[in-house]
């Protein structure tokens, strides 16, 4: 079923939204001390922006410096038009990006669906013509889990799509996986970077991304950001976001999320049950995007295991910026046996409670029941923020059962963890760090040890995956310890510069034990067994 | 109309509650299985005071005592997940349900978590401290701790509890005050122990105090906070309950010493689950699993002897 909508059911007035996002930022400082909020505002951006040799930076440096000489003297009135006019430069950067002309015109001219459509093929017709010979992507990108749950909620009321986040590949990966199984568009905050990527840009058109700066830190710029998603609620835009906030630098399924974005929903909800709309509610969709290989996996571990990982906030230089290896990755990648898994997970409330199809909050005896009196007093619904904060930390940690749950494991991810297991089990005094610094000969595990540290993996995965703890691709779920080894090996083979690992007569050699370690961490937060001891499974 | 509070359990600290919240001039709906005992009990209790009796409404309808938004629980730990199962479509999202119970259930669980496994509430609390149902009845000055991770919830019971007698003190570190509570059993139970055995007043000074840094230890490995303990739900009730020769725990202590059985279940379970939950969280809780051993036959000075002989640490650990 292809969806009759698109992001929006009326043609977005990006005039009218801009004016809509100004007036909900000035609501939202309406007690605050304009002259200081302005004024930090003012002192951020002069730091950050201090060395620019862009024109338009230096433009946009030049009109903050000029409010700044007018906040001394001026009035509340003035104080607040100085702060209008700073939020609407943001809000024009944000929202900017739809191209209401394109969109507008398309969506008057065609029936909406038809529009839609025909936005939606271009990209996909266009890559399949340039892997002419390949598979298609629908046989490659494999989508799973409560889509029929999903597809009725779109209706129900408005979806927030929450998935893992590995690669800059997830956008279009989502992106396909939605189109494919006829779910509508979302709009999703994008890295003001990432429209630099010819190719990603394309991708980030279809799915209706509206630019995120990290860089810009001041308040005024992160409140225009929240409000933003929550006017885009409010309105019903289907939402994605990657609540890792960033591309998971080692390879671990998320655990610790950020919940600002999240909280928007609860504030949007709120609005709903306030303007009485018919369709208030908001559903919370995890998924789980799964790769054999992940493009960028050398440089994420380097960032991750190194100090500096932290300020290196965006990688603005990795291979994500190189296009020939963007599609030479995504070449082998279609090669190969269902190497990319999307798995949509159950609904959620804002509060985390589960939710049915029909849209109604579950109980934990799976009763149906109406969450607004989470928010209300006496019949009303009440502003409190410590109290909202609370309600989305249940939500984040809810969100993150949800992503250990619908892990896909594959071969890739067991091999590199069982040979790490057995570095670990043969130095078991040394940690981590000091484990990535052995010898080459260190790193060579005869085959015997290597196939029983994986069928003692295998055993607890597939207990795992019996008590729904966590899912399996088809070669952990059912080939052989020496038969995962040798998929492992071939699919390491594919595509990094240096191998994670590979095969000779008679051993395992982990060639590249920090691009291993970041395969190994899909499995770090699922609690599995210790190793072998080293001389049982050396026997 | 005043505004209302239900109340579960119709034992003392039930009907304490209940006083309490109609002489603060609110309506308390008090829910148990027996109303005429409770009725009965409650008159008794009234002896010196008649004006608030018109506040009370004793029921055994739970649909009535869950009417109001903010509901008090005073029943035992074990009985609390078969009364809010049972009367799960009776609660509401906009509930805000706190405890006063001592102690966790036999898997592990707290009183909170029970209430949010089992109902669709989320806004949880419990009240602890120094408090002694009597003198609170009686109207004598005391104070003690709400603790809820809603700032609104600690709101709440501060306005319907605090009076010029009653100082009520809150914290967001709901699971600090739930862990206070529950290690009270063991602290207490060693307590009579030391008592019994004729053990030094530096003993008993250094049980609470190495009392404290266990329950601390727990507390944060739950994801509560080390300093909670120091307060009324920690140290502030642990002192009144050691200090009390009557206390139902310090006498199974007693009993202990003298090389008798303890002849409490309850408390019993209530080490015996600390004592598996600090083993499933690697906890360190050296007096909690000596009460333990010595539940299971060892004599109390050989416990005693293995505490005394650990190794050597640094105190803040």
């Amino acid at each position: 079923m292809l969806r009759r909508e698109g992001i929006a059911r009326e043609p977005i007035d990006d005039q009218e939204v801009i004016d809509a996002l100004v007036d909900r930022v000035d609501r939202r400082f309406a007690r605050a001390e304009l002259d200081i909020l302005v004024n930090d505002c003012c002192w951020s951006e002069e730091k950050r922006l201090r060395k620019t040799k862009d024109e338009a930076e230096k433009a946009y440096l030049g009109r903050l410096r000029d409010a700044r000489r007018r906040l001394a003297w001026a009035s509340r009135d003035e104080l607040r038009g100085i702060l209008r006019q700073i939020v609407r430069e943001y809000a024009t950067e944000i929202h900017g990006h739809f191209d209401a002309k394109t969109y507008g015109s398309a969506t008057r001219a065609l029936p909406k669906g038809l529009a839609l459509l025909l936005r939606k093929q271009r990209p996909w017709s266009a890559l399949r013509r340039g892997l002419r010979g390949e598979l298609t992507l629908s046989d490659r990108i494999v989508s799973s889990g409560s889509i029929d749950s999903f597809d009725k909620l779109v209706e129900k009321g408005t979806v927030v799509l929450v998935p893992t986040h590995l690669s800059n590949l997830d956008s279009p990966v989502i992106g396909f996986a939605l189109h494919d199984r006829g779910l509508p568009p979302m709009i999703y905050g994008a890295g003001i970077n990432l429209f630099s990527n010819w190719l990603l840009s394309y991708f980030m058109d279809h799915l209706g991304a509206y630019k995120v700066d990290r860089t810009k830190k001041n308040s005024i710029y992160l409140a225009t950001l929240k409000e933003y998603s929550t006017l885009s609620l409010v309105r019903r835009w289907h939402s994605l976001f990657f609540p890792g906030g960033t591309r998971s630098r080692s390879g671990r399924v998320e655990t610790k999320l950020k919940k600002g974005l999240m909280g928007t929903a609860l504030q949007a909800y709120q609005d709903n049950l306030r303007n009485k709309s018919d369709k208030p509610r908001i559903f919370f969709v995890p998924a789980t995007i799964n790769y054999h290989l992940v493009l960028e996996a050398e440089t994420l571990i380097e960032d991750s295991l190194q100090e500096e990982g932290k300020a290196r906030y965006i990688i603005s230089d990795d291979e994500f910026s190189r296009p020939d290896k963007v599609l030479g990755f995504v070449r082998n990648m279609l090669a190969m046996d269902n190497p990319i898994e999307v798995v949509f997970g159950q609904a959620m409330d804002p509060f985390g409670n589960p939710v049915d199809d029909d849209g109604n909050s579950l109980d934990p005896q799976g009763r149906p029941f109406d969450p607004a009196g989470y928010l209300m007093r006496d019949g009303k619904v009440v502003e409190d923020p410590q109290r909202d904060r609370e309600y989305t930390a249940r939500l984040a940690a809810g969100i993150a059962d949800a992503f250990l749950r619908d892990t896909v494991v594959f071969d890739t991810h067991v091999l590199a963890a069982a040979l790490h297991r057995r570095l670990e089990a043969r130095h078991p005094t040394l940690d981590v760090y000091r484990r990535l610094m052995l010898s080459l000969d260190s790193r060579r595990f005869p085959t015997p040890e290597v196939d029983a540290e994986l069928a003692h993996m295998q055993a607890a995965l597939r207990r795992m995956r019996d008590a729904g703890r966590i899912r399996l691709g088809e070669t952990v779920a059912t080939a052989t310890p020496a038969e995962l080894r040798v998929s492992a090996l071939k699919h390491f083979s594919r595509y990094h510069a240096t191998r994670a690992a590979w095969g000779r007569e008679g051993g395992v050699v982990l060639e590249d034990p920090r691009l291993a370690l970041y395969y190994a961490h899909r499995l770090a937060a699922h609690d599995l067994p210790p190793p072998l001891p080293a001389e049982r499974s050396r026997s | 109309m005043s505004r209302a509070v239900g109340i579960l359990g119709g034992g003392r600290w039930g009907r304490t509650l209940a006083w309490r919240i109609a002489h603060a001039g609110f309506d308390a709906k008090l829910w148990t299985r027996n109303p005429e005992r409770v009725g009965t009990a409650m008159d008794v209790d009234r002896a010196d005071d008649e004006s608030d009796v018109e506040h009370i409404h004793i029921t055994d309808d739970l649909s009535e005592a869950l009417k109001p938004s903010l509901v008090l629980v005073a029943v035992p730990p074990g009985a609390v997940r078969s009364l809010v199962r049972d009367a799960a479509d009776l609660f509401r999202p906009e509930h805000a349900v706190v405890h006063v119970v001592k102690g966790l259930e036999a898997g592990g669980a707290t009183v909170s978590q029970i209430v949010e496994q089992e109902t669709v509430v989320i806004r949880t609390g419990a009240l602890a401290g120094p408090w002694v149902a009597e003198e609170l009845r009686h109207g004598d000055d005391t104070a003690a701790v709400i603790g809820s991770r809603f700032q609104a919830v600690v709101d709440e019971v501060t306005d319907v509890l605090a009076t010029p007698q009653v100082r009520v003190y809150g914290t967001l570190d709901l699971v600090g005050v739930e862990v206070g509570g529950a290690m009270r059993t063991p602290i207490a139970i060693a307590s009579g122990i030391c008592q019994a055995a004729g053990l030094g007043r530096s003993l008993h000074a250094v049980l609470l105090t190495r009392g404290i840094a266990e329950a601390a230890r727990l507390s944060e490995a739950l994801g509560g906070e080390r300093v909670t303990l120091s307060g009324l739900s920690g140290i502030g009730d642990w002192m009144l309950t050691t200090s009390d020769a009557d206390d139902e725990l310090v006498r199974v202590g007693r009993r202990l010493a003298a090389g008798k059985p303890a002849d409490h279940a309850e408390g019993e379970a209530r080490v015996r689950t600390l004592v598996a939950l600090a083993r499933e969280r690697s906890v360190d809780l050296p007096i909690t699993e000596a009460i333990g051993e010595i539940l299971d036959g060892t004599p109390p000075t050989e416990a005693l002897a293995a505490l005394m002989s650990r190794e050597q640490r640094p105190e803040a650990t």
